[in-house]
């Protein structure tokens, strides 16, 4: 109930946050502290990094979207930013509040491999999120220097994506004797995977230039989400806990 | 000559290579909801090496005919990939901006050792698992397997019983765990389960040679990227400082 509680509340002020202004980024600062809190309780009361299911590792994401207003207000700083970036954080959060809490561990996840595949998709997802918040701001404002930041944080979000694959094949291998599956989960991390390589190679395309790659990139993040929260329900590929 | 000229046109058009990703994410997409819905047929997919299942399912063609395009594809973007980086290579190469220039390159040179790793995987390799008791003796594809002890442990916080397997393979001893097999002569094996009141354990044998490539093609990524990454920094630092 407590756990709800806190969830709530830090929601709520990031909603706040979203009239902008100076109150609006007391809230989100408020709101930080309270969701980084909540992690670092989460952590204690695991005994182990919260890398081991998906309410905390969709959490992290969001805390992860939620510090790269740090970058933003020091590459870019916008009015805007505040009416756009807190909504990628509520988005993972809400997600958060509906996943089931085990705080139990499957051995197999207690290797090095497992938390470098999870840390490096965190700051993927992150990433790429906050590259989409950054197309939105491009849209809006048509400052190419907000195109140019989606492009790097999409850059570095499929490195750090890339990662993660590596970890999670090395990971997987290590434990069950296979790289890769052909299961509909897969089969979607890959589709992510192209996507996002689609959006960093169309970029350069002339008739996507500017606008039509802006929402190229920004279409990934349904996709990012489908991918990690819709195929397992949707589309019936085995059960994980995180 | 024209016929090369042109060839390598389409080869190096940076819009063969969106319409190569983009249809292998439709088909990838295909694949995610023909699986779940014919898991009968799939079962033994990820047991076999690819090609090998392919040609046990012949008839299933309705249900399998992306896996044949997907190969397709994948075959064309392999190609793709690397006349585009040898191209670029050529062209722009030179001591000044290397690590620029040529990082981007050597990452898709990854990219064509995964694939390679891919390819192989899907040709060559065997998995076999086999059900031993304490004591027991068995030759499995041409190995002697001996399981001298089986050790249970639960750490706290685990959700299940985790094992150690001591085993002679050939007459040399090895301990293997979850996540942690033995390599023997190019063949990895695992502790798959065990049962502590019957004192057996599942002995996994896994033999894929593509792995090689993968880590190969793991490797090059992961040093690419922190060039990309180094690359852009500096560009970063360059114009903030001009």
């Amino acid at each position: 109930m407590i756990n709800l509680f806190a969830m709530l509340a830090f929601i709520v002020l990031y909603s706040f946050s979203l009239a902008g202004g100076k109150h609006g980024r007391l809230f989100f600062i408020f709101g930080l502290l309270l969701h980084s809190g909540y992690i670092i309780y989460r952590a204690f009361h695991l005994g182990w990094p919260p890398v081991t299911e998906r309410h905390d590792i969709l959490l992290l994401m969001a805390a992860g979207v939620a510090y790269s207003f740090f970058y933003f207000q020091k590459k870019a700083s916008h009015g805007m930013l505040l009416e756009i970036l807190p909504l990628f954080v509520i988005i993972f959060s809400f997600f958060a509040v509906f996943q089931a809490r085990f705080d139990t561990i499957d051995p197999n996840m207690r290797s090095k491999w497992f938390f470098i595949h999870i840390a490096f998709l965190i700051a993927g997802y992150a990433l790429f999120a906050a590259g989409s918040a950054a197309g939105i701001l491009y849209l809006k404002t048509r400052s190419a220097l907000y195109e140019t930041m989606q492009y790097r944080l999409t850059l570095y979000g499929w490195l750090f994506f890339s990662f993660s694959l590596i970890g999670g094949s090395v990971w997987f291998f290590l434990a069950y004797g296979v790289y890769w599956l052909w299961t509909a989960k897969e089969l979607w991390i890959t589709i992510v995977w192209f996507y996002f390589s689609f959006y960093l190679h169309g970029r350069i395309f002339r008739p996507f230039a500017g606008r039509p790659a802006a929402l190229i990139g920004i279409g990934g993040f349904p996709v990012m989400i489908f991918s990690y929260l819709g195929v397992m329900p949707i589309l019936g590929s085995p059960w994980t806990q995180f | 000559m024209d016929t090369v000229l042109t060839m390598l046109r389409f080869f190096l058009s940076i819009k063969t290579y969106l319409w190569l990703t983009g249809i292998s994410m439709l088909l990838f997409l295909l694949g995610s909801v023909v699986i779940p819905k014919n898991l009968a047929v799939f079962s033994l997919i990820n047991d076999i090496p690819l090609l090998r299942w392919l040609s046990l399912n012949g008839e299933e063609a309705s249900k399998t005919f992306w896996i044949y395009l997907l190969i397709a594809f994948m075959l064309i973007l392999w190609v793709c990939t690397l006349i585009c980086s040898i191209d670029a290579v050529i062209k722009r190469a030179g001591w000044k901006n290397a690590i620029k220039v040529l990082s981007p390159q050597v990452l898709h040179l990854a990219v064509i050792f995964v694939l390679l790793g891919h390819g192989i995987s899907a040709v060559k390799g065997y998995k076999e698992d086999v059900s031993m008791r304490v004591e027991d003796i068995q030759s499995v594809r041409g190995y002697e397997l001996k399981i001298n002890d089986i050790e249970f442990y639960k750490k706290p916080g685990d959700n299940s019983t985790g094992w150690r397997v001591h085993i002679l393979i050939d007459g040399h001893p090895h301990e293997i765990e979850i996540g942690r097999p033995a390599f023997y002569n190019g063949t990895a094996f695992f502790a798959k389960s065990a049962q502590e009141k019957k004192m057996k354990a599942v002995i996994g044998l896994v033999n894929d040679p593509g792995v090689l490539w993968e880590i190969i093609g793991a490797v090059v990524f992961v040093i690419s990227a922190f060039g990309v990454f180094y690359a852009r920094l500096s560009e970063e630092t360059r114009l903030n400082n001009a």
